[in-house]
């Protein structure tokens, strides 16, 4: 059964970084159903968050319609974005959200604070 | 209407200038039916203004720009129209030219998302971290750094500001240590991402700019995908605790400054981004996926 895995290997559509959402839909969008793949990240040194995301996503639907998915050659960076969005999807909550409201409505303030900047 | 420009990088500076240009040029617009703009004094493009004036100007087409400098500094970074990749199949040699500058062409790329232009602005958004590391010599990790804010601004943009192109302009500052890197689109904003929003989600409540911009920190997406919404606000967190730069997002009359929200008093219909870097010194236990959530 391994021997009919297909190998797809992400740097024959992309350089060395995969940086979007619509990057994973391109390459997901070539598997057919009830096919055996590899996904090779060969030459990747980054996955953004949202792709990653997106294909953490898409790999659980994928297996509903019997196509089978499996990662090769992920480098450490790729692997720690990978498991942190799997990681939020069991826990969503964000951090580092704070918002500081200043109350600036003269013009001379709103000077004085940008002179600041 | 002149346009004035400055050689003062502080960063308030620069984004009063923006601001007296909005206050000045919004009653023109609604008022006429066409305004010109006089670019003759703009002799020098940092990386916020010239960012801010090119998507403006793609956003407003009733705004035209004449005299500006068709040879030099300005033409070298294909002030006001960018560098628009899928039109020139050799704009990787055309950016590898810029290696030993310390700016980067503006860049226009598009949002499409048919194949070419997907693959198009994958690999340019590769291409320029690639050029940022080597302009600057930074290492590795903050090159890490710099990828993860570019693409997850530049996808933001992509997915919902329902603008044709959007904007990276890059300027390096050897000599003060640091480096700004900007990215922008004249989209609907975030206020009417969240208007127009058509999902599962309450966000009737979102009623003015400065709220919009506070959600978004918070990471309120308008696409109903869960666990969506972590772009921004650990863009942010990279940038303030890991790399100690500067944050700026500006959109409606919204404008947060590092963790600081306030009314600017002015009103532009896209949405702006810059994150000022510094560079030297570079901690090598510094990490992103420390805060990537």
């Amino acid at each position: 059964m391994e021997n009919r895995r297909k190998n797809i290997k992400l740097s024959k559509y992309f350089f060395n970084q995969i940086n979007s959402r619509s990057s994973i839909d391109l390459v997901i969008k070539r598997l057919k159903k009830e096919g055996i793949y590899s996904v090779d990240f060969g030459d990747i040194d980054f996955l953004s968050r949202a792709a990653a995301h997106q294909l953490v996503s898409l790999h659980n639907k994928l297996s509903n319609e019997g196509i089978d998915l499996t990662y090769v050659n992920v480098s450490n960076t790729v692997n720690s974005m990978i498991e942190k969005v799997e990681k939020s999807t069991t826990n969503s909550l964000k951090h580092a959200t704070f918002v500081k409201h200043l109350n600036i409505t003269e013009e001379s303030d709103l000077k004085d604070f940008l002179m600041q900047v | 209407m002149i346009i004035q420009t400055t050689r003062d990088d502080a960063l308030g500076k620069q984004l009063l200038s923006i601001r007296d240009f909005l206050l000045e040029v919004n009653p023109l617009i609604i008022n006429s039916k066409m305004v010109e703009l006089d670019f003759c004094a703009y002799q020098y493009s940092p990386p916020l203004l010239g960012i801010f004036f090119a998507a403006f100007l793609e956003g407003y087409p009733k705004c035209q720009a004449f005299n500006i400098a068709s040879t030099g500094y300005l033409n070298y970074q294909y002030f006001p129209f960018g560098l628009k990749p899928e039109d020139i199949e050799e704009w990787e040699q055309l950016l590898d030219a810029y290696k030993s500058k310390s700016y980067l062409p503006l860049i226009r790329f598009s949002t499409l998302k048919n194949d070419y232009a997907t693959q198009t602005r994958n690999n340019v958004i590769s291409h320029v971290n690639l050029m940022i590391g080597r302009i600057t010599g930074m290492p590795a990790n903050y090159k890490s750094a710099i990828s993860y804010l570019l693409s997850e601004i530049s996808d933001n943009i992509v997915d919902h500001s329902r603008a044709e192109n959007g904007w990276i302009s890059f300027q390096y500052y050897p000599q003060k240590g640091y480096l700004d890197l900007c990215i922008a689109d004249a989209g609907i904003g975030l206020l009417q991402s969240y208007k127009e929003y058509k999902g599962e989600k309450d966000y009737s409540h979102i009623s003015n700019h400065l709220e919009a911009v506070e959600y978004v920190i918070k990471g309120e997406s308008t696409k109903d995908m869960q666990e969506r919404g972590y772009g921004v606000h650990t863009s942010r967190e990279i940038l303030l605790k890991g790399l100690k730069g500067k944050f700026v997002m500006f959109s409606g009359n919204g404008l947060m400054i590092d963790y600081n929200l306030l009314d600017f008093q002015c009103h532009y219909d896209g949405t702006l981004v810059m994150f000022r870097i510094p560079c030297g010194n570079y901690d090598h236990n510094f990490g992103i996926y420390s805060f990537v959530e």
